[in-house]
């Protein structure tokens, strides 16, 4: 495990949007495109809490909550997603795992 | 009997080299490609620096780091400790190995891009990290990786840069994160006796007076109860400049919160400004509150097989205090309760209605003596233009001035763009 795999990425992804808007049922086929600035800014916010508040699956399968999944959002990140399937594929393959306490 | 012992002796000795890989993790070493520089401007603004090393097949676990061992690293200040040292933190990506920076401030930004070791990052032990070639084998499939201190503090050295150009687009990209409800659009009114057109600009733009500000020692942003002051201008100007729709309203300090947890998201906004009628002959000092929240969908126009988003109104309950004193009367303090709307409504595959309402109630008797609500309302049927960022629209507007009550019908034919969309870095 350790990673998040992309089903669960997809309900992070999914549930963060729920914030804003309704889902379609082909949800990855829909594109971002209507979202003005406060829109994007409230699913961007809602994505990093919900991956951050994540708990840490570890390789035997087991959770911890001494690490936690980041990933690095700007607003031009919506250009690397053309629509929700490419947002899931990205957050999936960018995702990074912290310890919770610094060195 | 010679023979059992030499097997006794054989068998003692011919696991040890995994034994020896699992206890010391000490198998295979690695090196370190190249360094690159990823940006989070989302909440707590960050920097990631990501150790690109030269395996490439795999995934690093985060385990390792999550049993407790740490790598050892710090920032060489040179002496010179800022006021607000930086926090690090190693995380692993995939076949990669991230060092985060948080507590980011216009100093240390600084000093990461200057050329003069002004900071540096320095690992104190090896980089020791477990990881499997095959990212689904079993976990006991997992082995250890190092990488020397003296390879990683040389590529750190000779290779970490923050330039100029990349500091300033990151300052921009942190500031971007803070443009609200930022629009415009522009088309053509027609007179009722089609005899003359009007040209109509509707223009919304709200930002930071620093975005140098959110990088405050150990600040985040878009937090729970996070606090940040704007400036705002919102207006509707025409070559008509009698139509009494239009209005400046400006805002030189907006106060503005939010809470986008816990399911129900909420802001909330404290303005002072100034709000006029086109020509200034009517014209207020106004303090204005107001709470912001997203609310259920009311309708839903799309078809079974659509794959649009179906975005939930948005709507502001404010009240505001002014002090009228328009051109040709004598001064006088009100105040006015509002409730306004914000609605994209998509239509089928393609379209979409977009409607804008104040329904307010005035508590003056002056420029209320019948004591009724009123609005002002737009509705826009629009269209996405492929590839433009811009939306084909049919707008039809009516309301009454705040001002002076005067009710007003327009329809205007133009284009709806965002402001300030940002391309991919």
């Amino acid at each position: 495990m350790a990673n998040l795999t992309r089903d669960q990425v997809k309900t992070i992804v999914t549930s963060s949007l729920s914030a804003i808007a309704d889902l379609p049922a082909d949800v990855e086929a829909s594109t971002f495109t209507m979202l003005n600035d406060e829109e994007k800014r409230v699913f961007l916010a809602n994505l990093k809490d919900n991956l951050n508040a994540s708990p840490y699956y570890r390789d035997d399968g087991t959770t911890s909550n001494t690490s936690y999944y980041d990933v690095d959002l700007t607003q031009s990140t919506f250009s690397n997603w053309p629509t929700v399937k490419d947002c899931i594929d990205w957050v999936t393959a960018n995702q990074t795992i912290y310890p919770k306490n610094n060195p | 009997m010679m023979r059992i012992r030499l097997i006794v002796v054989m068998l003692a000795i011919l696991p040890a080299p995994a034994i020896y890989a699992q206890n010391t993790q000490d198998t295979v070493g690695y090196t370190l490609k190249s360094l690159t520089v990823d940006t989070n401007t989302v909440k707590k603004p960050s920097l990631t620096l990501v150790l690109n090393t030269n395996f490439t097949k795999g995934e690093i676990t985060g385990d390792y780091f999550d049993e407790g061992h740490k790598p050892k690293l710090h920032v060489d200040y040179k002496g010179k400790i800022p006021k607000c040292p930086l926090e690090l933190v190693v995380g692993v990506r995939q076949t990669k190995l991230t060092i985060k920076f948080t507590n980011l401030t216009q100093e240390t930004i600084v000093r990461m891009a200057s050329n003069d070791n002004a900071l540096a990052i320095v690992f104190d032990e090896d980089l020791l990290f477990k990881y499997r070639a095959d990212p689904k084998g079993e976990p006991k499939f997992y082995t250890y990786g190092r990488i020397s201190k003296d390879t990683l503090n040389k590529v750190l050295k000779d290779q970490f840069s923050f330039p100029a150009d990349a500091q300033t687009r990151f300052l921009t990209s942190v500031n971007t994160m803070y443009y609200y409800k930022n629009s415009a659009d522009f088309g053509l009114q027609p007179s009722k006796d089609s005899s003359s057109v009007a040209v109509v600009l509707h223009f919304d733009y709200q930002n930071l007076y620093n975005a140098g500000s959110l990088l405050n020692c150990g600040a985040g942003s878009g937090s729970s109860g996070h606090t940040l002051v704007y400036y705002g201008i919102s207006t509707r100007l025409s070559t008509n400049r009698k139509d009494s729709l239009n209005f400046i309203d400006v805002y030189p300090l907006i106060i503005q919160g939010s809470n986008y947890s816990k399911g129900f998201i909420k802001e909330w906004a404290f303005k002072a400004g100034h709000e006029s009628s086109e020509d200034f002959s009517y014209r207020r000092v106004t303090l204005d509150g107001s709470l912001s929240m997203i609310i259920p969908n009311l309708v839903n126009l799309t078809s079974a097989a659509s794959s649009r988003l179906r975005l939930k109104p948005v709507i502001d309950l404010g009240i505001q205090g002014y002090d009228d004193y328009s051109e040709g009367s004598n001064s006088f303090l009100s105040g006015q309760a509002y409730l306004k709307a914000y609605y994209y409504i998509p239509v089928y595959d393609h379209y979409a209605i977009i409607i804008n309402d104040k329904t307010y109630y005035d508590f003056s008797v002056k420029t209320n003596p019948k004591k009724q609500l009123a609005s002002n309302y737009t509705v826009a049927i629009g269209t996405e233009i492929p590839k433009s960022g811009l939306k084909m629209m049919f707008k039809y507007e009516d309301g009454h001035s705040e001002f002076n009550r005067k009710q007003t019908q327009a329809v205007v034919i133009g284009v709806i763009m965002n402001l300030f969309n940002e391309k991919a870095e």
